[in-house]
Order: C-alpha cells, then structure tokens, then sequence
C-alpha cells in the first residue's frame, strides 16, 4: 500500500521543480541578459585601507535590530519582552525595551484585533521600537549610515507614523538608511520589469528568479523603486519609495537585499554596496558583520528573562506558565 | 575584575574585561566580611563572544575586523573577557558572594605567602612568578636580589624573590630536585650551592659530571653580578687522586662494597673476604696476604702453606679479589683518605668530590657514613653532657640521587641516605638530592624529601610520581611538560603550598659549557695544526705537489717516523686546505698542492 506522504511529495516534486527549472525561468545566461534590463549588474569591489579610512570620516555606522522573548506561549496568556537596540560603532547604543501582553485587553477594538492576530500587533510594537531607537541613534550620535535588519518596508507598513518621520529626518541630515534582508520574501523583479517580464517569470520571488545567477561578490543594482506606500492623505510624490538591490556577498548560495530610500539611492550610493560587501564574512550568511554584533547584543538570554519574570507574583506569574513545562516527553 | 559564577569555599571564578590575567598571579576578593580573602590564579582563559569557535556558522575573517578598524576604528578585541580560575590561598568560612570587586593585591598584603625569610641569611633561589606588579610595593632589602636569564638575555628582577630560609630544615628537613633532561635541575643545583656558599653552610657534594665547579664567570654576566669570592669558598677534589679512602678505617661491609663496586662480587669471593679481612688491616697486609695466598695456592704447598683460615677458598676467587682489588689500588684510592674533605668542610667550605660514578658511589658511601657518624657522635655526647669532638652540621648534595639510593635494589650509599633522611634532622644533617627519574627514587627517602623542586617533566611515571609525592594541583601536573628551563614548581611544607619559581641566574658556570661541536671544531683545528708541524718540513722541501707525489711523500714521512697510507695523507692534506694553510687545485684530472706562504 503506497503511502499517502510519498505520493503527495512526489507530485509536489514535479510541480516545484517544473516552475523552477531553466526551461521556464530561462539558463543562467538568459536570465542575467534579462536582469540587466532593470539594472546594472557589476562586480563588488572589496574596499581595502585607505578607501575605507576616508568613507566615514569621524561619522559612526549604527545598526539596528531587534528581538522579541516570550514568557508563556498561548493565546492569550504570555508576557513578550521587546527589545530594540541601535549599536553604535563607538558609544554605549540605544536600547529600548517595552512589553506585550495581550492580558487584559485595553480596549474592546484592541482586543478584537488581538483575537485575530495578535503576532501582528507585537511585530508593530517591535517595528516602532526599533525605528525610535534608530531616530533617538540620529540624536545621539548622527551617524552617516543607519543599517537596519530586514526589509525597510516592514517599517513603512507596521509602523507608517514614525518610519515617515524617520525617512524626512535621514534625508535632510544626509545619512545613509538601509535595510538588509537575509532571506528575502519580496517579489521586486516581477513587480519592476512591467511589459518586459517574461511569461515564466509572472508572481515569481525574487529569491527563485536569482538563485545561483549572481556570482560571488557580483551585485545587482535595480534602477527603480518597487515598494512603498502613501501615507493617508499624502500624494503619490512624497510616498515612500523603496528600492531593493540584490547582492552575492558570501560564498553561500542566495542572495541578499539591500533595501535603500529612492531619493537616496538615485544619488548614487555605490559604494555603500561596496561597503558592506567588505564587511561580509565570506563564509557567512551574506549580511554585514555589523549586523551580526547587533544582533548578539539585542538577544535576551534564558538566564536574563527569568530573572525579569521573578518580578511578577507568583500567582500572576502562574497564569502564564504553560503546562508544556510539566510534560514528560 | 569581579567574582561570577558557582562559587565556594577553595574557588573562585573571576572575570576581567580590561586585561587577561596571569597565571600565579595574586589577588584580593575585596570584601572585608571575609577579610579580604587572598587568592592565586591556577587557570586562564579568554573569550570574545563575538569571535566564538562555531563549525557551523564558518568563521569571520580577520580581514572583516580589519575593515571594521580602518573605517570605523571599531575594535573587536573591547569585547574580549578574561576569565581566571583563583585558588584561594587560606579556606575561608563561607563561599565568596557572586559579584565582589576583585582587586590586584599590594605587596605587603601578601608578602607572608611569599616571603619566609631574610635575604642575607636564606638562599635566594629565584623569582616568584607573576609578582612583577608586587615588586614596586616591597623594601628594599628585597629589591635587586636576583637577575634573571630569559632566553639568552639578562633581565633585572621583575618581582619578589624566592627566598628559602635553610633552619625551616629543622621543622622540614631536605630538599628533591626533579625534572627532565635540560630542565634546570644542574642549573638550578648550582643556585642553590651559590647560596649555601654565602652563608657558608658546611656542604658536602657528589659530583658525577665534573660540572660543579665555581671559578668560571658565565660570558653573559653583568659587571658586579658575581659579588663573592667562590673560589675561596669551595675545594674540589677528585677522588683517586686527591682524596682516597684510608684502609686501616675499612670494615669488611665497606670493604665488600668497594670491591663489589669495582667489579661484581662472586658468593664465593665474598665468604673469601670475609674470611681473610681483619680489623686494622692496611692496604699492604691486606693485600700481602691476598698476593701470598695465591702465590701459594698456584704452587702448591710451597712456601709452608695457606694459613688456617685461607684453607679451602678456591684459587678463582682470591684471583678475583687480588685483580678488584688492584684495579681500586691503581685507580688510587688507597693513596689518599678523607682529610682534606673533613677539613674543608670544618672550614665551612663547599666540599666537591668528583669521580667516576661507579667509584663515586661507594667513596660517598664511606665519606658520608664516617662524617655523619662523626657528628652524630659529636651531637650525641652532647645530649650526654659528655665531652665530645667537633663536627659541624652539613648539607649532602647529589645530582643523579637514583644512583645513589635506588628504589627496588641496593647501592653501597643507599642505606646512609636512608638514615639520613630519616634521623639527619637531629644531627643538622641534610640532603639535597637531585635526579631526572624521581619514580627511579627510594621512596622512604622521596617521602622524607621536605621541598621539592619541579622542573619540566614529560615522563608520565614521573609526572604520577610527582602528583603522589607533592602537593602540585591537576592543573600545575598538566603544565609540568611545558615548563621553560629554569621554571620550577616548589612545592614545599614551609610554604605549605606550591610556588612557581624562575631560578635566578646563576652567577658561576660549570668549566664544560662549551658546546661539543664547538669543541671539535677546536680539536681538528689542534690536529691540523700539529699535523702542519710534524709535516710542514717535509712539505717545504717539495713547494709544489701533484697527487702522483703522495706516494713519495709518504716514504719521506714514514722516514721522519710518520706513517700515513697515501689515502690518509691525502684526507689530511684536505684538512690543511680547508684549514687555509695549503693551496689545491686540480689541473688536467690531477690535483696539485701549493704551500702557502707563511704557513
Ligand atoms: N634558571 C635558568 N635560567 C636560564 N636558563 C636556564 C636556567 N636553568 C637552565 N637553563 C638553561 O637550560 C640549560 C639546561 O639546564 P641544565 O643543564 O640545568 O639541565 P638539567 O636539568 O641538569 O639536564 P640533565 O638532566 O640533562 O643534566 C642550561 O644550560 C641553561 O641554558
Ligand atoms: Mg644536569
């Protein structure tokens, strides 16, 4: 008797691989030949000694990150701890913290939305933070590039407010936003090349369109914006504008994003890609080194939440212990 | 620097973002509830949490960081953390509380773990490890006591000297010196003899090598260094030729093993001996009657015959004594005694006797028994309010001490070793022993050896030994085949724990440090040059050679007396050409010699 598992991945098999091969997407070659009509596709260039020396003369480079712990784990009952931190590459850094708890609801509106998604409301949270520790970086420190981790246009649709003003503050102090996005859920390329999209190509990701066409420190630099959305009541000219470059900074299969501002990645802003090339373990996952100290930094241990837990009553603190803890397998 | 993790009452972690520790180094648990606890640090370590061993995730280049510094002067090593493991020096009531300050100590808050002594009346073997940062804080009569010799290069104390006061013997008696091949056991033997010197301590030393002598300078030393005269505080005598055994003092026990040490004894030699030695025999009526006795024996009844006692022993086996004895007899050790030795060290001097090991072995034995009998008897009718002839305390010092008492079997010295180490404390007699093989070592002597010196051991045997014999940690056994020559652990009683030492420089060197190809270097240059004297005539009448030549030349010498086969001649020519005296050169297949002018 054959197995149901067996059958069904054999078929999911032959529809996936079907999608994805070359005759649907095109060979290597054609598929570069059809990417550079979007954008240029050029080799990195690792910058060495005193290129770097001159790049940010006594301005910082600040990364940003965030990270979410919970105690307790089912609806509704669990505590998150929120944490956003701006890291500096001198100083103390910007760490914001806040704390989420769908008990009790604040409000009825609140606790309907919380009824149907609440992972959306704690990810807005956590986007807020993260984008308030980056304006309170811009206070502190006035950096001259702000990396933040994962798409720009989470920023722009969980939390428009503050990212709008974020945008308006970086562009008039000239510094350099960018997001880099490790694994890269966008369909940019679809969405850019308009008339000229192959058939095959039509609601394809990115990440199927690239995989294995890049070489090694090779990066693609679209030309257009592709997301970004109006505020309510702002007119299509000062919306945001994302455009999303594509990069193959490590050895590892799969490229990289790199989300950057439209009005500043049309002032030419090569050299950041260089940059953060450079400071890409070549072994890694592709994203800057920097990123990855944010990020050890931002981690709440075990050890840390436990602590902050202690703080609640005992019996309050039993509302959220789960009984997962006292299972035996 | 502050206290983390599980704690208790022996231990402590202590963590440090600013610098990495050192091993040895002393600190303070800064906390007055405990009074101050003082530790040492026994492991270290270092950790960065952004430079993590991880197979998994690939490792970052350090060209990354680099960028990172030269664009941003972002330095990654900030997040370094060192950890050090302190052992705390004295066990305190209650575990150290996580988060105490941890601090550097000052000198004198730890200066009674470290200094047991006085300087001018102690030996000052060394510096204590990792105590450069104590150093400032001590008085002066501790400063500038010791120079150091660190990879060739002569360093100033960097720290608190090791100072070994000689009465803590009374309470800890001897002292073990162990370590492998070029570890710094001779070097460090000399230290110690140095300073038994200053303070003119009797001293009495076996000397195998024929290294422990104190004349020469080492090239390398300081100007001002070598502040004593040694050469008037030490007499070297070789045995045999200076100082020998007086036979009339012989018992038929030393007898036997003097003989025995010349050659093995048969069962039957040694009933034989027995049987002709008498009491107050000198070397000529001992060895008359043994001459008589074979004289006899070879021609029958002759000569009226073998004396009543004689009768019976075999032929081979008074043979067998005559030839030991002969051989002891020409090696002169019947010649001389031991006065010069006696007085030597009734002069406070430091006594060396030197000799070949075998002899060596049993001359200590005789020596030592007689001299420590003598203070024994001069201690005893002490205690008896009897009058009694002086004898002065003494040190023992031996270096290859697995020869002299070796475990599992005997050797003529081992039972006045024995003694010693076990009774020499009453008496003011000491050892110093030294060896490479301690599990090699008697261990009723190992176990009496109060101080023991750790060199760089590698031999697992010996490390066990040394683990079971000291009170050295796991973690300082495990560093012992590591140790740099001239680092020692010194695990002593009058310390009551183990300090790490750098042994000083020492300011004497044994005559024969000449490095052996150096020396051979120097002898072919000898040879050449007397060989150069003996032909050099001859050559001077020929002027120019050729090969075909050698054999002419070579009945030329062998007229003069010299005989060389042309193929020798030859090679020795060679070595006048490399030595720049001849010219060679080789001309249609032929080679062609040239005297050099002024050669
Ligand atoms: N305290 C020291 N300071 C500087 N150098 C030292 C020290 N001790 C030893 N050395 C160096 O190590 C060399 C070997 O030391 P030493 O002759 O004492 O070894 P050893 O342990 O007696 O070896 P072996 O058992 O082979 O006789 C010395 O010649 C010297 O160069
Ligand atoms: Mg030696």
């Amino acid at each position: 008797m054959a197995d149901e598992w067996v059958m069904q991945l054999q078929r999911l098999n032959g529809r996936l691989s079907g999608e994805l091969s070359d005759e649907r997407l095109g060979d290597r070659t054609q598929r570069r030949e059809t990417l550079r009509q979007i954008g240029e596709l050029r080799p990195l260039n690792r910058l060495n000694g005193e290129a770097l020396a001159g790049r940010f003369e006594d301005r910082l480079l600040v990364g940003v990150d965030g990270t979410i712990n919970s105690f307790g784990s089912h609806f509704p009952y669990y505590v998150d701890f929120l944490r956003a931190l701006a890291k500096p590459s001198r100083g103390e850094g910007i760490s914001l913290k806040d704390i989420h708890c769908p008990l009790p609801p604040e409000d009825e509106a609140e606790a309907e939305i919380a009824l149907r998604n609440d992972n959306e409301v704690r990810q807005r949270k956590l986007a807020n933070l993260e984008v308030q520790a980056a304006l309170a970086a811009i206070d502190a420190y006035r950096p001259a590039v702000i990396l933040m981790d994962g798409p720009l246009v989470r920023f722009d649709m969980r939390t428009k407010e503050s990212f709008s003003i974020l945008r308006e503050k970086v562009i008039q102090e000239n510094i350099l936003l960018a997001g880099c996005i490790e694994n890269i859920e966008s369909k940019v390329i679809a969405s850019v090349m308009g008339d000229a999209l192959p058939s095959g190509w039509r609601n394809r990701y990115d990440r199927d369109l690239l995989w294995r066409v890049l070489d090694y420190g090779e990066v693609l630099e679209v030309a257009r914006p592709a997301k970004g959305t109006a505020r309510q009541g702002q007119d299509a000219d000062t919306a945001t504008r994302i455009r999303t470059w594509f990069m193959q900074s490590s050895r590892e299969p799969g490229v990289v994003g790199l989300d950057l501002l439209e009005e500043q990645a049309a002032a030419g802003v090569s050299w950041l890609a260089d940059y953060l090339f450079t400071i890409s373990p070549a072994d890694g996952r592709g994203i800057p080194i920097w990123l990855d100290l944010v990020d050890r930094e931002v981690r709440l241990t075990h050890a840390e939440l436990e602590a902050y837990v202690q703080l609640l009553d005992p019996q309050v603190r039993r509302v959220f212990a789960s009984k997962r803890d006292a299972r035996f397998f | 620097m502050q206290v983390v993790g599980l704690t208790n009452e022996q231990e402590v972690i202590v963590i440090d973002q600013a610098r990495p520790f050192r091993m040895n180094e002393y600190l303070i648990i800064n906390d007055p509830a405990l009074d101050f606890p003082k530790g040492e640090v026994v492991e270290t370590q270092s950790f960065n949490r952004f430079l993590d061993f991880n197979l998994e995730k690939g490792i970052v280049g350090p060209e990354v960081f680099k960028a990172l510094k030269d664009s941003l002067d972002y330095d990654i090593a900030q997040h370094d953390v060192h950890v050090a493991k302190v052992r705390l020096l004295e066990r305190i009531q209650v575990p150290v509380r996580p988060g105490t300050d941890v601090r550097e100590p000052l000198f004198e808050e730890v200066s009674s773990f470290l200094v047991k002594g006085q300087p001018d009346q102690s030996l000052v073997l060394g510096v204590i490890q990792a105590t450069d940062n104590l150093a400032a804080g001590m008085p002066a009569t501790l400063q500038g006591r010791a120079r150091l010799l660190v990879d060739g290069q002569v360093r100033d104390q960097d720290g608190v000297p090791f100072i070994f006061d000689p009465r803590a013997m009374q309470q800890y008696p001897h002292i073990g010196i162990f370590g492998g091949s070029g570890s710094g056991k001779s070097f460090g033997l000399r230290v110690f003899l140095e300073e038994l010197m200053k303070l003119r301590i009797p001293t009495l030393v076996f000397d195998p090598h024929y290294e422990l002598t104190f004349t020469d300078t080492p090239a390398n030393s300081p100007p001002g260094y070598r502040d004593l005269k040694f050469e008037e505080r030490f007499k070297a005598f070789q045995v045999g030729q200076d100082v020998g055994v007086n036979f009339k003092d012989l018992n038929t026990r030393d007898l036997l093993a003097l003989l025995n040490a010349a050659s093995g004894l048969s069962e039957g030699m040694t009933s034989a001996v027995e049987a002709l030695h008498k009491n107050h025999d000198t070397h000529t009526t001992f060895s008359g009657r043994i001459d008589d006795l074979v004289t006899a024996l070879e021609g029958g009844e002759g000569k009226g015959g073998a004396s009543g006692e004689a009768r019976g022993i075999p032929l081979s086996s008074v043979k067998g004594i005559q030839w030991r004895l002969n051989r002891l007899f020409r090696a002169g050790l019947f010649t001389n005694d031991i006065k010069p030795i006696e007085a030597a060290l009734r002069a406070g001097q430091l006594t060396v006797v030197q000799g070949p090991i075998w002899m060596l072995n049993v001359f200590a034995s005789y020596v030592t028994g007689t001299l420590y009998r003598q203070r024994r008897d001069y201690k005893d009718a002490q205690f008896r309010r009897e009058p009694g002839v002086y004898f002065p305390p003494f040190v023992l010092v031996t270096d290859e001490a697995h020869n002299f008492a070796p475990k599992g079997f005997e050797a003529p010295a081992k039972s006045i070793i024995k003694e010693i180490a076990q009774e020499g404390r009453k008496y003011g007699v000491f050892l110093i022993l030294a060896t490479q093989r301690p599990t090699l070592l008697d261990e009723t002597v190992t176990a009496q050896l109060n101080t023991k010196c750790v060199f760089r051991t590698v031999r697992a045997s010996d490390i066990a030994t040394i683990k079971e014999e000291t009170d050295l940690t796991h973690e300082e056994a495990r560093r012992l085949p590591f140790l740099r020559s001239g680092d020692t652990f010194i695990s002593s009683a009058i310390f009551g724990r183990t300090v790490p030492v750098r042994i000083r420089m020492a300011k004497t060197c044994s005559p024969n440090t000449e490095n052996p190809f150096d020396e051979l270097g120097e002898q072919v240059q000898v040879q050449s040059d007397g060989f150069l004297t003996t032909v050099g005539p001859v050559l001077a009448k020929y002027g120019v050679f050729n090969d075909a030549q050698l054999i002419d030349l070579t009945r030329d010498l062998a007229k003069q007396g010299h005989s060389y086969t042309v193929d020798a001649l030859r090679s020795r020519l060679d070595g006048l050409v490399e030595a720049g005296h001849l010219e060679k050169e080789t001309f249609l297949g032929m080679a062609q010699y040239r005297l050099r002018s002024g050669a």
